[in-house]
């Protein structure tokens, strides 16, 4: 049962899209997907690219299927730089115990010693204990634990009365 | 005394660099600042950008001088798509309570809004209190006390570990 972990082609949108639906399930979140695959195909693969994405893929008697993702963008931090922010990560629960998760986030890290990124972040459910044990094996630092740091958003009425705020020349 | 928001020219370059290393002293992390003014002037403005910025300026006695920034680039969800970023946001501290934040923090909001960006989001110290409050005014969720979403990060070494999993 080989399973191959290459870079994305647009032809993978709809298995991305799949698993990017599977995810939001098991994050209790799936009331929250808007997102449109003629969309992704865009953003992905257009003229102006806003994420890059490594799939895992399983090839069966002759058909292949996805198996599993990471999807991942470059970010700015004003101390040190490039760094990578990994958006999505996510391996269908009956292919997990097998490396795939890691092969996936191995090849986000290997993107970001190349590019010489200092820092690959990413965000994780604090209910999700067997996920936060995985990235802190891994090395990852729990900065929300460590550090006190609280994601913040601005979305909806209050993101628009913010903006009547400015007054840019 | 005059303050402008304007978008941020390659000449604010050294001005916001000082105001990044004030913010980095002021969160007590200045030995975290790897980032010289030459790699931060290219990143910001040379061929191909990393973020964008918007600046305070304050003209006071014939003589321009920052006082506050804001660094913002896009991210991406992949429920929702093109989202932005807000890295930093800095106003210095005897220039805060006159609504130069909220103009900062509006500039960057009226970008989302021109780009459909559904989303402007960010981080913040728990233990900045007065911080808090004033995105919660704001109407921002603290989506790590309501979701219970963490940020978390991986570093050299351990990317370099992991890296090496790779085939």
């Amino acid at each position: 049962m080989p399973i191959v972990v290459r870079e994305a082609l647009q032809t993978d949108c709809q298995g991305i899209m799949d698993l990017i639906m599977e995810l939001a399930v098991y994050e209790k979140m799936e009331d929250q997907v808007k997102m449109k695959i003629e969309t992704l195909q865009e953003d992905g693969f257009g003229n102006e690219k806003y994420f890059k994405c490594f799939v895992a893929e399983r090839q069966e008697n002759g058909a292949s299927k996805l198996i599993g993702y990471a999807l991942y963008y470059y970010i700015y931090s004003t101390w040190e730089g490039k760094c990578i922010y990994m958006e999505d990560f996510y391996v269908s629960p009956e292919y997990r115990g097998k490396g795939v998760g890691s092969r996936l986030m191995g090849s986000v890290c290997k993107i970001a010693v190349e590019k010489k990124c200092a820092r690959v972040h990413f965000a994780v459910l604090g209910w999700n204990k067997s996920s936060i044990d995985y990235y802190k094996r891994q090395g990852a630092i729990d900065l929300t634990e460590v550090e006190d740091w609280h994601l913040f958003r601005l979305t909806g009425s209050a993101l628009e009365k913010m903006a009547a705020k400015s007054d840019t020349v | 005394m005059c303050i402008v928001i304007r978008k941020a020219e390659v000449k604010d370059c050294p001005g916001i660099f000082d105001l990044i290393t004030e913010l980095a002293i002021h969160e007590k992390h200045q030995d975290q600042m790897k980032i010289s003014l030459e790699k931060f002037r290219e990143d910001g403005f040379g061929d191909n950008t990393k973020f964008q910025c918007f600046v305070a300026e304050c003209e006071e006695n014939d003589t321009l001088r920052l006082i506050g920034y804001v660094i913002y680039f896009n991210t991406y969800s992949t429920w929702q798509g093109k989202c932005i970023h807000m890295e930093d946001i800095y106003v210095v501290p005897e220039y805060r309570s006159k609504g130069i934040g909220s103009k900062l923090i509006g500039s960057v909001c009226k970008v989302a809004d021109l780009q459909n960006c559904g989303r402007v989001q960010f981080i913040v110290r728990d233990s900045n209190k007065s911080a808090m409050k004033f995105y919660k005014h704001q109407g921002a969720i603290d989506l790590t006390e309501v979701q219970e979403w963490h940020l978390f990060r991986l570093t050299s070494d351990a990317i370099e570990k992991v890296a090496a999993k790779y085939d």
